[in-house]
């Protein structure tokens, strides 16, 4: 095999290879009827031990775990607390309040994969304009959420393609009014996505809204959304979510993937001296960090003892010096159960 | 994979279940149990595609598109499974060893070289291990691997790049 031209062809050989070692069971068309005629009989009631069922009880497991950590209020987020992918990357650092970028630079949110379920993972866009008014702050940042791919691709969002903002209100009690069209699915969106992730989708609406206008000493920020759909009160998201009223955060600790590296981001290229930063809820508040170089070398590996930030995650800073080069930092922790690692957030980034 | 037959807009949903059944079900499980490395597992999550698929087979108003319905129900349903502690658990300790080959060395050699390339594939980054098994397991386009996936023809493009690079790399550390 040549290995640099032939690694595709390796890789479809293998691939096949290992697929004729798959047989399938003898009657499993059997099987299939079976389950939907126990499912026509039965379609009012829950279907005890379906994945669905399964994987719901998983996250309350998880959940309650999570929560002996005893990290849960409810977030904050706080735009400019970061340089992100702005113009001026290199000039970033942590906590870097203040340092100048053309234009403003909001959280975004999106669903990203976690060892359960599907939690919400937090990215910063910069977008053009300073001294957003809070309306047009909510605009961008939920326009971004839905517009832009996250710069992570691990990151996803889960809202239909071209869906986008038509207007964004917000009452005396700080509720945001989000009118979003293109948004409201159809037979064949709604076949493709499941209660788990229209949920979420309504977290990451909700999350990224609130987020745009934080709270500050002379204003208590955003309390909630109310979401129109093509000018509609909605009553229900892709028939699997009810979004009536005014929808608020849910508490991180359910809806935040347990581990963010939030400096580097995705991406970015800095210079030697490498300001790390991660945000958890994770049991014990104890997570491990590690940095590969670009040839998946280990060159940094140790435990972050998290302690109580801004938000209500808990947050490590710690500062790696690095040669130039590519490389990949991965936040994990290791099972209590079982000693296996459970890696939850990883970025490449460049120094130099 | 062949495309489904036109007629199907005039099967009912037990017809459709069938044939589709006959036509595509064992690739589906092959491609579900490259996704999760864990045949058992494999079965049910395909099978649990065609229990939906007849559950929504009256609104699937393009029946033609039934493949890409069961397809990305096949994605999905391997997401939900590896998020199971139980399943993720046996996926990163479940490539099974190179099996007993024939004497002929080529062959063992490819064996090895197979486990290496799966055992690497089995350690990127979900979306981009899904991704490499579409396109080189399914031969689906880049259209047809963002429908499945549920991400933009740029993103495939993104995961395949990263994804190969990385298998790349563990293939050259390695030799």
């Amino acid at each position: 095999m040549s290995r640099d031209t032939g690694i595709e062809e390796a890789l479809r050989r293998a691939l096949s290879a290992e697929a004729e070692t798959v047989e399938t069971a003898p009657d499993a068309l059997g099987a299939i009827r079976g389950r939907i005629r126990a499912r026509s009989r039965h379609w009012w009631v829950p279907r005890p031990g379906t994945p669905r069922g399964f994987a719901l009880t998983m996250a309350g497991a998880a959940a309650a775990v999570v929560l002996t950590a005893g990290a849960v209020a409810v977030a904050t987020d706080w735009p400019g607390h970061r340089g992100g992918p702005g113009p001026d990357p290199g000039a970033s650092g942590p906590s870097a309040t203040g340092t100048p970028v053309a234009g403003t630079n909001l959280p975004v949110y999106y669903l990203g994969p976690s060892i359960v379920e599907d939690r919400l993972y937090r990215e910063f866009h910069v977008v053009p304009g300073t001294r957003l008014s809070p309306e047009d702050a909510v605009r961008a940042a939920v326009q971004q959420m839905l517009g832009r791919p996250a710069d992570d691709p691990d990151y996803r969002n889960p809202w239909p393609a071209g869906a986008k903002v038509d207007s964004v209100s917000i009452d005396g009690a700080g509720v945001a009014t989000v009118d979003l069209v293109g948004a409201a699915g159809g037979v064949a969106f709604d076949a493709t996505v499941d209660e788990l992730t229209t949920r979420m989708a309504v977290q990451e609406l909700v999350y990224t809204a609130t987020a745009a206008v934080p709270a500050t000493a002379t204003s208590i920020g955003l309390s909630g959304v109310r979401l129109l759909l093509d000018g509609q009160p909605a009553t229900t998201l892709w028939g699997r979510a009810t979004v009536a009223g005014v929808l608020q955060r849910a508490p991180a600790a359910d809806t935040l993937a347990p581990i963010w590296i939030i400096d580097p981001q995705q991406g970015m290229r800095q210079g030697r001296q490498v300001q790390v930063k991660v945000a958890g809820i994770v049991y014990e508040a104890t997570m491990r960090l590690r940095v590969r170089d670009g040839a998946g070398v280990v060159v940094f590996d140790q435990p972050e003892h998290l302690k109580p930030g801004p938000s209500a995650q808990y947050e490590a800073t710690v500062a790696i010096t690095l040669t130039p080069g590519q490389y990949t930092i991965e936040g994990y922790v290791i099972s209590e159960r079982d000693g296996s690692e459970q890696v939850y957030d990883d970025h490449q980034f460049t120094v130099g | 994979m062949a495309p489904v037959a036109a007629e199907a807009d005039r099967w009912t949903a037990d017809e459709a279940v069938t044939r589709l059944f006959a036509a595509h079900y064992r690739q589906l499980v092959r491609l579900a149990a490259l996704l999760l490395a864990d045949a058992a597992a494999a079965e049910e999550v395909v099978q649990d595609a065609y229990v939906r698929l007849h559950q929504h087979w009256w609104r699937l108003r393009e029946p033609d598109r039934a493949l890409g319905y069961l397809r990305t129900s096949v994605v999905n349903g391997a997401r939900s499974a590896l998020r199971r502690r139980s399943v993720a658990q046996r996926y990163a300790a479940g490539l099974r060893p190179p099996p007993d080959m024939p004497s002929a060395e080529s062959q063992h050699l490819d064996s090895v070289e197979n486990a290496t390339l799966l055992a690497a594939l089995r350690r990127l980054p979900p979306r981009q291990r899904e991704t490499l098994v579409l396109r080189y397991y399914a031969d689906l386009s880049e259209a047809e691997i963002a429908e499945a996936m549920g991400i933009s023809r740029g993103a495939v493009k993104s995961h395949a790049a990263r994804g190969i690079a990385a298998l790349r790399q563990t293939v050259e550390r390695t030799s």
